[in-house]
């Protein structure tokens, strides 16, 4: 089993999908800084996905700073890293868009559709 | 005898192939050419000459015409040192069905001077076959767990799997997947998988040639291919009537009251807005959608058949 959670969709690449998915459990606690992340082939195996696909998911975590390598601990989620507030709008963006794109079509108004926001925020707050 | 350089980055070549029964093309002018390392999924549909295409490549049949090669030596004229290197699995492969498991590999070790013995102890454990059951009392998937774990185990430097998980019970798929991907992980390795269904393949690839009718129709990175490929919908303020002539991009261009739909097999995130912007008159809004794997192959290869085609001629608008 992953630290993380993540349901790979069909249509984006999958390193992308991955990427976003460890960002996402990082900003909202699922992976904390220190934490040990799965090796490229633990990767592969759990997703089923090709190893070079597995492998520049990783890379690319490393290169943004949301992973870090250590020799003889292998990776882990580094310390230093936070999504800035622009890739915290860019994690969201999508489903924002859908949200939005629904509530319009439901006819509702902004009023409407920020009480409905607050209603669910509050629920799980 | 065709040797290419052990350096070359190729594993797999094919240049102007053919093949031909009687007056039907199985396979016409097909180039391949897949990369050392990679994972190249072979789609198409029933009948499209996949099996033909894998069995050339691998010398079991002769080409009509043209050459091609594997690890740089010609398929025509292959030896045991290639074959070494080389697995094949194959859904319609023969297995000696009087063998037991175990007699079975103890028959094919000596020919395999890189035979993993801990490789395939993980493997035997994994996909839980019994050494001293007889081949041919062994159920479907079993015997294609058998004919994985034959062509790993000496972990070659070329796999060719036809169709190797059609028909195969999702748990079986899945252990004969892990195998595949336990092999891959170290060295340079490739694999060519045939498939008729697209979703067994997609994410284990990294490239894809799509063929039809002997033809190969589109052969492309996993990667590049999702991000060139769009679904784009646009709704605009009148009815909508299109330029005479449109991007060549955009394909399948529908139109439905103030709704317009295409594909936009040339898409960049920076840039396909503002052209739309510029060419439709009166754009409300529109939406970018990724598409699968599937959906693009319909798109690109399904789509431009009917075009060329002409049989909805009145409808094309590039």
């Amino acid at each position: 089993m992953l630290t993380f959670s993540i349901q790979l969709n069909r249509t984006q690449p999958a390193s992308e999908q991955v990427v976003r998915a460890v960002k996402r459990a990082v900003v909202s606690g699922q992976l904390r800084s220190g934490d040990p992340f799965p090796s490229v082939r633990e990767l592969s195996r759990s997703l089923k996905i090709n190893p070079k696909t597995a492998h520049k998911s990783v890379a690319a975590l490393v290169d943004e700073g949301v992973l870090e390598t250590r020799p003889n601990l292998g990776t882990q989620v580094s310390s230093g890293w936070e999504a800035n507030q622009k890739e915290k709008a860019v994690l969201l963006n999508k489903d924002i868009q859908r949200l939005v794109v629904d509530a319009k079509l439901c006819g509702l108004d902004w009023k409407e559709f920020l009480k409905e926001l607050e209603t669910e925020w509050k629920e799980i707050e | 005898m065709t040797k290419l350089a052990e350096t070359d980055q190729l594993a797999i070549e094919a240049r102007a192939l053919n093949k031909r029964y009687k007056d039907q093309d199985a396979v016409s002018d097909l180039d391949l050419s897949i990369n050392r390392g990679s994972i190249y999924a072979l789609l198409g549909p029933n009948g499209a000459g996949k099996t033909t295409t894998l069995k050339m490549l691998m010398g079991i049949i002769a080409p009509t015409s043209g050459q091609c090669s594997v690890l740089g030596q010609s398929s025509t004229r292959m030896d045991s040192s290639v074959y070494q290197k080389i697995g094949y699995v194959s859904e319609n492969q023969k297995l000696p069905d009087w063998m037991t498991l175990e007699q079975l590999l103890r028959f094919l070790r000596p020919y395999y001077p890189n035979w993993d013995k801990d490789f395939l102890n993980k493997l035997l454990t994994e996909y839980d076959l019994p050494l001293d059951k007889k081949l041919k009392a062994m159920s479907r998937g079993m015997r294609m767990k058998t004919k994985f774990l034959i062509s790993l185990i000496y972990y070659p430097d070329v796999l060719v799997l036809d169709e190797p998980f059609s028909g195969l019970d999702p748990v079986i798929r899945e252990e004969c997947i892990d195998g595949l991907l336990d092999w891959s992980q170290v060295g340079n390795r490739t694999a060519l998988i045939s498939s008729h269904d697209i979703e067994d393949v997609e994410r284990l690839a990294d490239s894809v040639g799509i063929i039809e009718a002997g033809k190969l129709e589109l052969d492309e990175e996993v990667d590049s291919l999702k991000e060139r490929v769009r679904r784009v919908s646009v709704v605009i303020s009148e009815n909508a009537t299109l330029p005479p002539s449109l991007p060549s991009g955009w394909k399948n261009t529908r139109t439905n009251l103030r709704n317009i739909e295409f594909f936009d097999t040339h898409f960049d995130p920076d840039k396909s807005e503002q052209l739309i912007h510029a060419i439709l008159p009166g754009v409300e809004r529109v939406t970018f959608e990724p598409m699968s794997l599937r959906e693009i192959y319909v798109a690109l290869v399904k789509q431009n058949k009917k075009e060329i085609g002409g049989k909805y001629g009145s409808q094309i608008h590039n």
